[in-house]
């Protein structure tokens, strides 16, 4: 992908403050790229830095360090009032469509209130509009007046979507969007993800830690591991030829259908490291199963896809 | 009285939970058996009564929930008809259960070695003192690194990974005949559900435990069972042994939970998805529970209710 991308994140990093003396760096040095029209996953397990990661870039929550440039504008410099209209193009979708739901207010009123914000439209588009959005997002717009509580688990994430997608955003950022779903009402959701980057000409930032939704789902992928990017790559690449040995036991890790009984063995060693205090040198050494001393010591950088020693090596 | 490695064999068990509108039964008549050294998959979505089966076997059915039928037989006795004192005594001894988040099964007052003793001087004639020294084998038993240090944690100084290996020392220390485990990785990130799911697979050939693994993953389920049965509110429409189940699968649900699998399909493939929504309780009507999203579904599947015949509840198969 030569052209330039939709959204350029350099150098992330969120610290947050613990104590006088102490910080939690949730993420640490994180480089992203969000081109046009493409589904970019970030995979990893609780505490990487997932979520936060994407909260910095969207600027929901403005990152301590680091830039990100969407279009020609840098988010960090802009005035309260550009900064207001730049969100309208990025959106975001959370994992729990209960909690991100106001349970006192009618669900048309919900996907209505960024129009209301913003002051699009007079109320009767405003109507028209969100009865439009019902409809694409496969909800009756008949049931405009109810709440949110007389919806099924899977409805209730599509009134998250449609009021997402109100503002008619570039960018959506979907975090965890179908994990606290039945998994036959997942694929209806992703399905419809799938529809709306169609028909929207959307650009998806997927979170999740779901390996075999991210591989269905996502055109590139980036795994981090305690902040960091450790490895990135289409989605093809990553999971067919994993390089970084974290993502590579990320991948043997995953539950799989049809393959019998697991042989006992073969899994990771220890927990992921809490971020207050995280390993020297490369934060995965103490799990790693091939780690030699100089990942104790030295910090690998990502170089090309991958954040390993042993690959600046040529070995694999 | 209790012979080594009994079986467990629940008969038409039902569960009912009386709510104002009425009562709603939960599990409506399911029988299977658990047998020493096997897993028995349990696999439903949100609601269809899996662990509400998993609570009957140790009489922990939460009120307005009760069990209106069947019959619970292990060790000669009927566990729905034995006294509270008789089955707390099983409860723990015979039969180990662990839990979805160890965090509220744990007590955080107390360190975790004094509550994986405690599980043992319940049961057993032993010192608090041997049983702390047993205690402490017992963590090490289950992965726990420096157990003796680690004893005098409390649940909340411990990661996800550590509490659960704490919930199955507490459970597995009396060697039971049975563990019951009931959704005991979802909680966890998928490296440790693989150290947890390998755990549970060490300790049932070291025990010769029949085990009862209760999850909404398919994938989890094919890599731990031995046979699995599916559920759907509140009845077993497909019992099978796991290579035929994912491979073959018979019910028109269990077909739909596979073929939605994101795993199966080319990317940008589109995933065959279940129509509606799993159906609440209050609002089942007569005949087959999931003829309403079933694509092969017909007049007789809406008026009659389908048993289990041959391992599949379901009129059109074998038909």
């Amino acid at each position: 992908m030569s052209q330039t991308p939709l959204l350029q994140a350099r150098a992330i990093t969120q610290r947050f403050p613990i104590s006088n003396s102490q910080n939690l760096v949730a993420v640490n040095n994180a480089d992203l790229d969000l081109y046009a029209g493409e589904t970019l996953a970030i995979v990893g397990e609780s505490g990487c830095g997932k979520t936060t990661l994407a909260r910095a870039i969207s600027w929901l929550v403005p990152p301590t360090g680091g830039s990100v440039h969407l279009g020609g504008m840098e988010l960090g410099r802009l005035s309260k009032n550009e900064l207001r209209n730049a969100r309208q193009q990025i959106q975001m979708v959370f994992q729990d469509p209960y909690g991100s739901l106001n349970p006192r207010q009618p669900v048309g009123a919900a996907i209505a209130e960024p129009l209301t914000i913003h002051r699009i439209g007079t109320t009767r588009e405003r109507a028209e509009k969100v009865a439009a959005l019902m409809e694409a997002v496969g909800l009756r717009p008949d049931d405009v007046n109810r709440y949110p509580h007389q919806f099924s688990g899977g409805q209730r994430q599509r009134i998250a979507i449609a009021r997402a997608i109100a503002l008619e955003p570039r960018i959506l950022v979907a975090d965890e969007p179908v994990s606290a779903l039945d998994v036959s009402v997942q694929s209806q959701v992703l399905n419809l993800l799938a529809d709306l980057k169609e028909a929207h000409g959307l650009t998806l930032l997927f979170i999740s830690h779901d390996l075999t939704v991210v591989r269905h789902f996502a055109d590139r992928v980036a795994v981090m591991y305690l902040g960091k990017i450790v490895e990135q790559g289409p989605v093809v690449e990553v999971f067919e030829h994993p390089k970084h040995p974290y993502t590579q036991a990320l991948i043997a890790a995953a539950p799989k259908i049809g393959q019998g009984k697991r042989t006992p063995g073969s899994a990771l060693k220890g927990d992921v490291p809490s971020p207050l205090n995280p390993p020297s040198g490369c934060a995965f050494h103490p799990r790693c199963p091939v780690a030699v001393d100089r990942c104790q010591t030295e910090v690998p950088l990502l170089k090309g896809d991958v954040a390993c020693h042993l690959k600046d090596e040529g070995r694999s | 009285m209790i012979q080594d490695a009994a079986p467990l064999q629940v008969e038409d068990l039902r569960v009912a939970f009386a709510t104002e509108g009425g009562s709603l039964t939960a599990v409506d008549g399911i029988s299977f058996v658990l047998q020493a050294g096997r897993t028995l998959g349990l696999v439903g979505e949100s609601g269809c009564g899996k662990s509400v089966t998993a609570l009957s076997l140790l009489g922990l059915v939460p009120a307005p929930g009760h069990i209106t039928g069947g019959r619970i037989l292990y060790g000669g006795d009927d566990l729905l008809s034995i006294t509270e004192p008789q089955l707390a005594a099983l409860r723990g001894k015979r039969i180990g259960m662990i839990f979805q988040e160890p965090m509220t099964a744990l007590n955080p007052v107390f360190s975790v070695g004094a509550q994986v003793a405690e599980a043992l001087w319940l049961h057993e004639p032993v010192s608090k003192a041997d049983a702390h020294i047993q205690a402490v084998q017992m963590l090490e038993r289950v992965g726990i690194a420096d157990a003796a240090v680690r004893a005098d944690s409390y649940p909340h100084q411990l990661s996800g990974g550590m509490r659960q290996r704490v919930m199955i020392a507490m459970a597995l220390i009396c060697k039971p005949d049975i563990l019951i485990a009931d959704e005991p990785t979802t909680a966890l990130d998928v490296t440790v559900q693989a150290q947890i799911l390998d755990l549970v697979l060490e300790m049932q050939a070291e025990l010769g435990l029949a085990v009862l693994f209760i999850s909404h993953d398919l994938g989890v389920v094919s890599e731990i069972a031995d046979d699995v049965m599916v559920m759907y509110a509140g009845r077993v429409v497909e019992q099978a042994p796991a290579t035929q189940l994912f491979t073959k699968p018979n019910h028109p649900y269990t077909q739909g939970l596979i073929a939605t699998l994101p795993q199966s399909y080319q990317k940008d493939e589109r995933i065959p998805a279940i129509p509606g929504q799993v159906p609440d309780l209050r609002e089942l009507t007569q005949g087959c529970a999931f003829a309403p999203r079933c694509p092969i579904a017909e007049d007789r599947c809406r008026s009659e209710t389908p048993p289990l015949v041959g391992g599949t509840a379901c009129w059109k198969v074998g038909a």
